[in-house]
């Protein structure tokens, strides 16, 4: 698949991004040229065509004045009849005089009326005899006052391709001899060059477009027999596969069509060098793309692999790597991004790591506390039942909270109802009140509903018994006041004394959430109100907490505060 | 990808559009009317059929397309397209091979047929007859005297002629085969026909001719000094100047003349008879006379001809073709294998 690789993927979109232009670009240069050419070959074709027709046309033009001329000299006419060689001389003569200025492209001839030749400017050979009845004589006759050419018949001697005759009349218009001019090929071509040296290959074709003349420069040596037969057959004239382009033009006043050949460049040799050098070209395109896309994907890829290999080890738990790229492209922020992630990974891990120990230290003391707890609470069992049998009621009852007490803070659950808490304070507040001798009162206000509700062990019963000890210190009476509410899903128990209060600063250290100096708590000796808010903030998160301000009749309110929708 | 492949496709009708633009303008003509046009296969050569073609079109301004070839090939072509005929004109080929095809061709009464009184013109007028030639014996004058040559066919079967004698192949050419059946049916009288076949072929020395053409350059050129072929032939050479001489077999020898035809369902079937009046009009028989050393066909045109002609058997020599082909073939070949 392409979309395996970096490398691959580059390769094509490389390879695309060169190859394309390039197709464009040289199709595009190459049917420019071609245009071009064409048209050039066209506008030369042209004026061959024209400088071409331009002499044929004024060749005969000339040639039809001059047999005119020679048709009226009485010289002629009585050099067919007569006999006579002197007569005879004069004829050949006059022929000869006449026709100097064509005779070095056409022959000129003279027939009697049965065809039989006569007199020829040619210098060797004689014509011999030529049909009346057929081909060009008859159709002199027939036009005895004007000119006719046409291409030369298979029965007329010699290479002539060319012919035009007339009729020569005597004064009672009686046809009595003809008139014949003849070019041959040689004739034509030198004919041709006097006017146009560059006019190249060139073919002349009569009406129907059989071959009258066809130079041998003309490169395909059947051209009029082809195009002949492409107009018999009604196909276009122009066909794929030809090597030379053709182009037409008639002769003005004569039934003749003149053709000029040119060779078609875009043909074998020359669309093969093009598509050598196209070839060469994509060649090298898509070298250089690969080694491009290449040394591309090696330079894309390595940080990919480097960040690849970080994030795995980082998944098996090596939070201290780093990528540290130097780069300052998309890839150095993607890798200091990912390094910045790991350090907060890290750090967070660390924080982790930190509460879960100090939530094993609380428990390590809260264990420590309890320390033979159940032989405690067997003996307090003990101490009740012989108290009840000594008749110490006293004793008995504060045997038995004690048990109580103890009870409820061995137990393994972390979580209690609020009425078990509550319960335990009572338990709690009566062994103090045999202790101080009822000097001091304890009310719990609590709605009906919030006493299933769990909350997190002992708890409640620290703050009571801070009031106590600290708040109500030195006091002959006092009173304790515990009253749990919830108000907006939040839930609050508030405990407070009409002691002596606290300290402003201690106050305010606490509300702050900072933690007690060393020394005091080694003083206490039990869970203070920052241990509490610890623990809450552990359970519930940040918005639980502990706060305490100073009572409205004097003394200390606390207040301990967690969102009640958490239950344990 | 898909969008790639979009974009590839965009591209392509791009360049293929700007290559578009450059097609080339065609130099625009106005079709041929059907009714200009003449198509004629013809086994003429071209020093006969181009002069008839080219006064054809000058006086009628119809286009002729000629396909020329051997006259065999050229019926056997006119057979095999009778479905859907290309050729308009048979043009040339002797009459015994066009009696052969009788079917193929259009019957047509030309105006002039009374004229024409030949014994081999066909009663249906399923062809035109065009020209007379007889077979006759040419000779090169540096290599016998004219006292010395063959004076008929019973001669050639004589020893003395071995390896000098010219022929064609009677398979390929067909005036070669109108000469063998010729020989054939003026020796029979006197000898059995193997004997003749046999004692003709041995004089060939195992070596023929490819044409009737190459029978004459053997002659002209001297590496034989006698040759059978056609009167016409024979007189165009010697009209050139070459040093041969011309005998007509005194023994007899068939006339057998050349025709025209027309094929049936020819496409341009108005101008084929156009042509065939063509052919034998009048013009046309003094041309073929005057300048294609061929006799007319036409009886108040033609030559006399003083020369002993025999009844060429058409009928004769097309049925038995295979055979006498077979015959002259294998007395050909014994002969070859002798040292």
């Amino acid at each position: 698949m392409i979309t395996a690789s970096f490398r691959r993927e580059l390769l094509v979109c490389f390879v695309i991004a060169a190859l394309v232009p390039l197709m464009i670009s040289s199709i595009c240069l190459v049917s420019l040229f071609q245009n071009r050419v064409e048209r050039s070959m066209e506008e030369d074709a042209a004026n061959h065509l024209e400088s071409i027709s331009t002499t044929l046309e004024e060749t005969m033009t000339g040639m039809d004045t001059l047999l005119d001329t020679l048709s009226q000299k009485d010289a002629i006419r009585v050099g067919i009849t007569t006999d006579d060689s002197w007569e005879k001389n004069q004829a050949y003569t006059t022929l000869y005089g006449s026709t100097g200025n064509y005779r070095d492209y056409a022959t000129f001839e003279v027939y009697d009326v049965n065809g039989h030749c006569l007199y020829t400017t040619r210098t060797a050979g004689n014509s011999g005899d030529l049909p009346v009845y057929w081909g060009i004589l008859k159709e002199a006759g027939v036009h005895a006052d004007n000119m006719v050419v046409a291409r030369a018949s298979r029965y007329v001697h010699g290479d002539v391709c060319l012919q035009a005759a007339r009729g020569i009349v005597d004064e009672e218009d009686n046809l009595i001899g003809y008139l014949l001019v003849g070019m041959t090929g040689a004739n034509i071509e030198t004919l041709i060059a006097r006017e146009d040296q560059t006019a190249g290959g060139f073919a002349i074709m009569d009406e129907t477009w059989n071959k009258v003349y066809c130079s041998s420069y003309v490169g395909q040596t059947d051209m009029v027999e082809q195009l002949r037969s492409r107009v018999f057959s009604g196909s276009p004239l122009r066909q794929k596969g030809d090597t030379y382009f053709t182009y037409l033009q008639s002769v003005d006043g004569y039934p003749f069509y003149v053709a000029v050949g040119e060779r078609d460049i875009f043909t074998g040799e020359f669309s093969r060098i093009l598509i050598h050098v196209l070839g060469v070209l994509t060649l090298g395109a898509v070298l250089v793309c690969m080694a491009v896309s290449g040394v591309m994907s090696k330079y894309l890829a390595k940080p990919v692999y480097e960040l690849v290999s970080v994030m795995q080890k980082v998944r098996q738990g090596q939070l201290e790597e780093r990528v540290h790229s130097t780069r300052h492209d998309e890839f150095g922020m993607l890798s200091d991004t990912f390094d910045g992630m790991t350090e907060d990974l890290k750090e967070y891990m660390e924080i982790q790591v930190r509460q879960q120990k100090e939530i094993n230290d609380v428990t390590i003391a809260a264990m420590q506390a309890q320390l033979n707890p159940h032989f405690l609470y067997n003996t307090l069992d003990t101490m009740k039942w012989v108290a009840k049998a000594k008749s110490v009621p006293e004793l008995a009852n504060m045997a038995s909270d004690l048990a109580n007490i103890l009870r409820t803070s061995i137990s393994g659950d972390r979580f209690i109802r609020l009425a078990e808490e509550l319960q335990l304070v009572k338990s709690y507040m009566k062994i103090q009140q045999i202790r101080f001798e009822n000097s001091f009162s304890y009310d719990v206000e609590v709605p009906m509903e919030l006493e299933y509700f769990k909350i997190p062990k002992l708890i409640i019963q620290p703050v009571v018994e801070n009031a106590l000890i600290h708040g109500l210190k030195g006091r002959e009476h006092g009173h304790i006041f515990v009253n749990i509410y919830d108000e907006s899903e939040m839930l609050y128990i508030e405990v407070s004394d009409d002691g002596c209060g606290m300290p402003q600063e201690e106050m305010e250290r606490i509300n702050r959430g900072e933690v007690a100096k060393e020394r005091e708590v080694g003083r206490r000796r039990h869970i203070g109100l920052d241990s509490i808010a610890k623990i809450l903030k552990l359970y519930y998160g940040e918005t639980a907490g502990v706060s305490v301000r100073p009572g409205e009749e004097g003394g200390t309110l606390v207040t301990l505060f967690f969102p009640r929708n958490k239950e344990g | 990808m898909k969008r790639i492949r979009t974009a590839l496709v965009v591209l392509l009708s791009i360049s293929i559009l700007s290559v578009g633009c450059g097609a080339k303008q065609e130099p625009s003509l106005e079709p041929l009317p059907e009714e200009k046009k003449l198509v004629v296969y013809t086994s003429h050569k071209a020093e006969i059929y181009e002069p008839f073609i080219q006064e054809f079109e000058d006086r009628t301004g119809i286009w002729v397309e000629v396909y020329a070839a051997g006259s065999n090939e050229i019926l056997e072509k006119v057979a095999s397209e009778a479905d859907k005929p290309e050729a308009d004109v048979v043009f040339g080929g002797g009459a015994d091979s066009l009696h052969a095809y009788t079917s193929y061709f259009e019957p047509y009464q030309v105006r002039c047929r009374e004229q024409i009184t030949s014994e081999y013109a066909p009663a249906d007028d399923s062809f035109t007859l065009f020209s007379e030639f007889p077979i006759v014996f040419v000779y090169n004058k540096k290599l016998v005297f004219s006292a010395g040559t063959p004076q008929g066919w019973s001669e050639l079967l004589e020893g003395k002629w071995k390896g000098k004698i010219a022929f064609a192949n009677p398979a390929n050419s067909g005036s070669a085969y109108t000469a063998l059946c010729t020989m054939l049916s003026v020796c029979q009288d006197q000898k059995d026909r193997t004997e003749v076949m046999e004692r003709f072929a041995g004089n060939l020395n195992g070596e023929l001719c490819k044409s009737s053409a190459e029978v004459m350059d053997e002659v002209i050129s001297g590496s034989r000094a006698v040759g059978i072929t056609t009167e016409d032939e024979v007189k165009k050479y010697e009209d050139q100047g070459m040093d041969i001489g011309i005998v007509y077999p005194k023994d007899g020898t068939a006339v057998v003349p050349d025709g025209t035809a027309i094929v049936k369902g020819a496409k341009h079937m108005e101008n084929a008879k156009l042509f065939l009046e063509f052919t034998v009009c009048e013009d046309a028989q003094n041309l073929i006379q005057d300048y294609g050393y061929r006799r007319s066909i036409r009886d108040d045109l033609k030559t006399d001809l003083t020369v002993n002609t025999i009844r060429y058997d058409m009928d004769w020599a097309q049925e038995s073709r295979e055979e006498i082909l077979k015959d002259f073939e294998d007395a050909f070949s014994e002969k070859e294998v002798q040292p």
